[in-house]
């Protein structure tokens, strides 16, 4: 199959980039993760399957076939593919948090708007069916994408499990080959993180009576 | 919070969120008493652990039921009506006829197709016909490969496989698949109705593990296991369907290999999309197993999420919570099966022991009646069977309120040596590494009675059962496990078990990058710890997780250097292994673990009189600070601060105060024990040194020097029969070492004046190769010894005119061969020879005096020399001053010697009143001397007719 110019020159950069995130430099991580975005966007339009609700969070196709489509043919070792990843995982959280805002946006008229602990315990869409679950499961991975922005402040580490785990339906090895420690590392974080963001978000959301979430269109990438 | 708090707020929220909730409390209360800032923070987070992962389902619920993307709606809604509209089309076939088939109703519709009951006119049966989905018809290359795999189960031919006849295509290009037509129902409807008794869900599993059996015999593989695909017939037989066909599914919808099926029966690399083997049918099998068992599944919730969520990381609850009458071994075997790794779980049925053929052919009834009853009979037998059982354990979530496992009371552990599976060289030394790590790890926790590395060095690769060998080194738990090193990664598989019930106590698998191999090692002794109920204070967790070096060929060295037996007494292995830890520093100036060790390697040579110069001593305190230095906190670095000051120094306050500050940080520390005692000794603390050397055997029971110097103890307080067990198990541990035979052959002696069996444990000696060799210098002194309590003047003369040396010397006395002479031609009344050969070993001393003239040894063998020359004052001064010099205080055991050796100048020079005081106390002390001996022994015979001295023998006389 012939390629083009274009994308072997999008290859062998997206696969220069990653070694260097395998070296260590974090802004190689930084440059990769729009690269990523932008083709993960477009599969996940194309590909409604994975999203659909009896399906998972499991982006396991989707980043398989991202990667594909970025590294080209180049054969990259397991941890590269493991970082790339972790990689796709950011963009996960970015393409979802933005599904999100557009959501809440459209449901409540792309004002300022209050979050409140009721919006957050009715995530579940079978505990409350008075309200409108899709604006509270909104607002929930809002919630979330400002606590992990909190944790990360205090442990990076913990922040980038987070995404890996549940953004990028990462295994616990994957997870501890990308960010580079080991897997019991890993499940400890997990775990610790899980119970900090719970806590985080529902105090933030408790204490002040409601956090104010700034609701913007879907950024335009 | 600072840093440190930051650290150890991970350490304790990872330790208490694997406790039960209902000692958490307790654990927090403990473990921070000094730091409530802490306590509060973690106590916190605990609570909000528990709501947590509810939570996370719900939100990955959350980004699942976005809309895939603003303006999808009608795509959306288009999906659904689809898959309504399906069950209420009339459906146009009934009536029918398709080929030579004739349909007469529809019984059933699922993710395979629609399925019918037609009558077959060309060999007069009823058959079922599945139709497939038209997307599966599609004429490409794809399909065709999997219909080749899917005709490949049609061929099977096994009584709990659906009998396929044919795999068809009607005249409108429609695929179909005609199969028996059985009667009955499936087991689905079977589980609707509620659990099933466990005998009849123990027999359906059996009948389809038996079905998968045959079909993973050929290669196939179902991928679809579930209640739904088994239907049972009238006469109990268990009928698999649809092999082959979900895959076929599969790659047919999505091109990709996307799962298809039902998510609930799915493995973990099903779910995740992974390629997969018979293993994942085994999982499937465990699922249904569990569902019949307890009529739930073991990984549910809504929506999918969360079961996919479950199946990946979490583990089912327990199912004797759910329905206690099933028994751990059915528990053990589901959890076998469920186990998340693929290589964890089992590679065919053979575990649910379905010995007894499944199927129409053999009764239903007797099968199952012997098959539960034999499992029932797994319980309490010691065998084969339970150990495979204990190996096949898993764990289980448990209700809120209690572990699963009561709490261990022996908390003593035996860390077998780790198999090593790799092919890769190193991978051995990686295993061994492993294992030493792990037990210097629990030997930190105070609670624990970890046996150390020497003892269990010799179960590497053991056949031996769990059982014996727990009883071979007195303890109720074991630890073993196994270590595959990949390039530059590592697996490392481990489990607890509990000796007596060969319980699982607790098993993990880890995976990681070799360097990282010590977080690994941590993390296991943690496991273990906790598993065990053992206290972790923050001090030792700290110690736990700190990386002795991040240098791996560094620690490379410094492990094969600790592999020198740490009991050992020879020169040449521990030069080799001081080398090895000087080449580790190089590569590590800062590896406080691998400086320790060499000092003591310093102090050891010097000890030995290998290297008694000064700088081989100044090197021992050198090297030993440098660790102190590097890690204040080091056990090792004081244990080796320690041994300095006793074998270097023989300064045994600072000894034990430094040897005190290293068990607190490593109590469970053989070798320190060791140390502690000997230096006890030393100072004549007796019962202090027993009871140390008691816990250094507890701890170490597997190498001979802990129960040598046990029994040497036990020697000196007059514990014969201890003393002479301890020996034989000494020598058993090490038949070749001669120290063992030497106290052996004393013991005879002391015990019961038996010179016989003294003499036989020495003929023993002299007969192992090298080993009469090795004692040269000293171990002739024994053989005259024996022979001069025997009386047998002439052998032993005959003995010394073949000994090649000219004196006999340790570090407790130095006897030049001419005094031994001397005595012997006393003895048998040639006073001439005698007095030549006193002189000879007078000049001898003296010279000797002017190298050394403090030499305490020195003095009393030239008081001893006099007093055969007849120099009676002289004697006195001399003997005398042998013991003013080894005052008791600088070393109780040398003090002993000099006191006998004064007791003796007294008796030769006729101070019997004098020798007879010295007797008295040496009798009423622990010291290596008897009434038996006293009763042989020649020198004592001036002594006899003394009423004094015949009052001591009655009044020590050992008792009937």
């Amino acid at each position: 199959m012939a390629k083009s110019g274009l994308n072997d020159s999008r290859a062998s950069t997206v696969t220069r980039l990653l070694a260097e995130v395998r070296e260590g430099n974090h802004s190689a991580f930084d440059e990769l993760v729009p690269l990523v975005y932008e083709e993960l966007k477009g599969l996940a339009h194309a590909q409604r399957d994975v999203w659909h609700g009896d399906e998972t969070l499991d982006t396991t196709a989707l980043t398989h076939e991202a990667y594909l489509k970025l590294a080209g043919r180049a054969q990259l070792d397991w941890e590269s593919r493991a970082h790339f990843r972790s990689i796709a995982a950011r963009a996960m959280r970015q393409i979802l948090i933005d599904y999100a805002r557009a959501k809440h946006t459209q449901k409540r008229g792309g004002e300022r708007v209050r979050m409140s602990l009721d919006d957050l315990e009715i995530a579940d869409p079978h505990a409350a069916p008075e309200h409108d679950p899709a604006v509270a499961q909104a607002a929930a991975l809002i919630a979330l994408d400002a606590s992990l922005e909190r944790l990360k402040g205090r442990d990076a580490r913990q922040s980038r499990i987070v995404e890996c785990r549940f953004f990028g339906g990462m295994t616990i090895e994957e997870t501890a080959a990308a960010i580079g420690v080991a897997t019991v590392t890993v499940e400890r974080d997990w775990a610790m993180a899980k119970a900090w963001l719970y806590r985080d978000i529902r105090e933030s959301l408790a204490d002040k009576g409601g956090v104010e979430l700034w609701m913007k269109p879907t950024p335009n990438r | 919070m600072d840093e440190a708090d930051a650290k150890s707020l991970k350490r304790l929220f990872e330790r208490a969120i694997a406790l039960p909730v209902a000692e958490r409390d307790a654990f927090l209360d403990e473990a921070c008493s000094d730091n409530p800032e802490v306590q509060a923070e973690l106590a916190s987070l605990l609570a909000a652990a528990d709501d947590a992962d509810p939570f996370f389902a719900s939100l990955a619920n959350a980004a699942l039921s976005l809309p895939p993307w603003p303006g999808d709606q009608a795509l959306d809604a288009a999906w659904q009506a689809d898959d309504i509209q399906a069950d209420d089309e009339p459906d146009p076939l009934i009536g029918s006829s398709v080929r030579q088939y004739v349909i007469h109703e529809k019984l059933g519709r699922g993710g395979m197709g629609v399925v019918y009951r037609a009558y077959d006119t060309s060999l007069d049966r009823t058959v079922a016909l599945k139709f497939l989905p038209p997307y599966l018809s599609a004429d490409d290359s794809a399909t065709e490969r999997f219909l080749v795999e899917a005709r490949a189960a049609a061929s099977l031919d096994h009584p709990n496989v659906c009998n396929v006849h044919e795999i068809g295509e009607s005249e409108k290009g429609e695929r179909f698949i005609a199969m028996a037509y059985y009667e009955g129902e499936t087991l689905k409807q079977k589980i609707e109705r509620g659990p099933l008794p466990i005998d009849e869900a123990l027999d359906y599993a059996c009948q389809i593990g038996a079905g998968l059996d045959a079909a993973h015999e050929h290669g196939i593989i179902h991928r679809d296991i579930k209640p739904g695909n088994v239907i049972v017939t009238p006469d109990g037989t268990a009928k698999v369907l649809d092999f082959g066909l979900a895959k076929l599914a599969d790659v047919s919808l999505t091109g990709t290999g996307v799962r298809l099926g039902t998510i609930g029966y799915m493995s973990p690399e099903h779910v995740r999309g992974e390629s997969l083997d018979q293993r994942a049918d085994l999982w499937s099998l465990g699922v249904v197993l569990y569902e019949m068992l307890t009529g739930q599944l073991p990984f549910k919730g809504r929506p999918t999420a969360v079961v996919v969520h479950s199946i990946l990381h979490e583990q089912p609850m327990r199912p004797s919570a759910l329905r206690d009458e099933i028994p751990p071994e059915l528990e053990a075997i589901l959890g076998r099966l469920l186990a998340k790794d693929p290589r964890r779980r089992p590679a065919n049925s053979e575990i649910l022991d379905c010995h007894v053929t499944a199927g129409a052919e053999a009764s239903a009834e007797t099968a199952t009646v012997s098959r539960w009853s034999r499992l029932r009979s797994w319980r309490g037998v010691v065998g084969l069977g339970s150990l495979i059982v204990a190996a096949m354990a898993t764990w289980w979530v448990t209700t809120q309120t209690g572990g699963a496992i009561p709490p261990v009371e022996d908390k003593s552990v035996a860390v077998l040596p780790f198999v090593s599976l790799g092919e890769e060289p190193g991978n051995d030394f990686f295993s061994a590494g492993v294992t030493s790590e792990i037990i210097n790890h629990l030997a930190r926790v105070g609670d624990l009675t970890v046996i150390s590395r020497t003892s269990v060095k010799q179960y590497t690769d053991t056949e031996k059962p769990l059982q014996q060998i727990a009883q071979e080194l007195g303890v109720a738990t074991i630890v073993e496990g196994d270590v595959l090193q990949i390039g530059d990664r590592v697996r490392v598989n481990a489990q607890l078990i509990r000796a007596g019930t060969d319980r699982q106590l607790w098993a993990d698998q880890y995976e990681a990058r070799v360097t990282d191999v010590f977080e690994i090692q941590s993390e296991i002794a943690q496991r273990i710890a906790a598993a065990l109920r053992a206290t972790l204070s923050p001090a030792v967790l700290e110690e736990i997780e700190r990386r002795p070096t991040d240098n791996l060929e560094a620690y490379g060295y410094y492990l094969r250097a600790a592999d020198y037996d740490e009991s050992g007494q020879l020169e040449a292995p521990n030069r080799e292994s001081l080398a090895l830890l000087e080449r580790a520093i190089e590569l590590d100036p800062e590896f406080a673990d691998a400086w320790a060790l060499l000092s003591e390697h310093h102090s050891r040579m010097y000890l030995y009189y290998w290297d008694r110069s000064p700088e081989r001593l100044a090197r021992a305190e050198s090297t030993a600070r440098e660790a102190v230095r590097l890690q204040p906190d080091l056990g090792q670095a004081h244990r080796a601060l320690g041994f300095y000051y006793y074998w270097g120094l023989g300064d045994y306050e600072s000894a034990l105060e430094h040897f005190g500050t290293a068990v607190t940080r490593i109590p469970g520390d053989a070798m320190l024990h060791l140390g502690i005692a000997a230096v006890y000794r030393r100072q004549a603390r007796w019962s202090e040194s027993l009871a140390s050397y008691e816990r250094a055997v507890e701890l170490n029971p597997g190498t001979s020097q802990y129960p040598f110097q046990l029994a040497l103890t036990q020697s000196l307080v007059r514990n014969y029969p201890e003393a002479n067990r301890n020996l034989d198990q000494a020598l058993r541990l090490n038949p070749d070492d001669p120290y063992s035979y030497w106290q052996k052959t004393r013991v005879y002696v002391l015990w019961r004046g038996d010179t016989q069996a003294a003499g036989a444990a020495l003929d023993t000696l002299y007969s192992r190769p090298g080993l009469g060799d090795a004692l040269e210098g000293e171990g002739g002194y024994l053989r005259w010894w024996v022979l001069l309590l025997e009386r047998r003047y002439w052998d032993a003369l005959s003995f010394l005119n073949t000994s090649q040396v000219d004196r006999y010397e340790n570090q407790f006395f130095v006897v030049p061969k001419a005094q031994l002479f001397a005595q012997l031609y006393g003895l048998m009344g040639q006073p001439d020879l005698a007095v030549a050969y006193f002189d000879s070993a007078r000049v001898m001393i003296e010279t000797a005096l002017r190298e050394a003239p403090d030499d305490p040894r020195l003095h009393s063998a030239l008081g001893t020399a006099y007093a055969g020359l007849g120099r009676r004052d002289e004697a006195v001064r001399e003997a005398e001053l042998g013991v003013e010099l080894q005052p008791v205080e600088s070393d109780a055991l040398k003090w002993l010697q000099r006191v006998d050796d004064l007791a003796r100048v007294y008796a030769t020079v006729g101070e019997y009143d004098a020798a007879t005081d010295r007797l008295d106390y040496l009798l009423s002390h622990p010291a290596e001397i008897s009434v038996p001996l006293l009763r042989l022994d020649p020198t004592w015979d001036p002594l006899r007719d003394h009423p004094d001295f015949q009052a001591l023998l009655e009044r020590y006389a050992p008792a009937e």
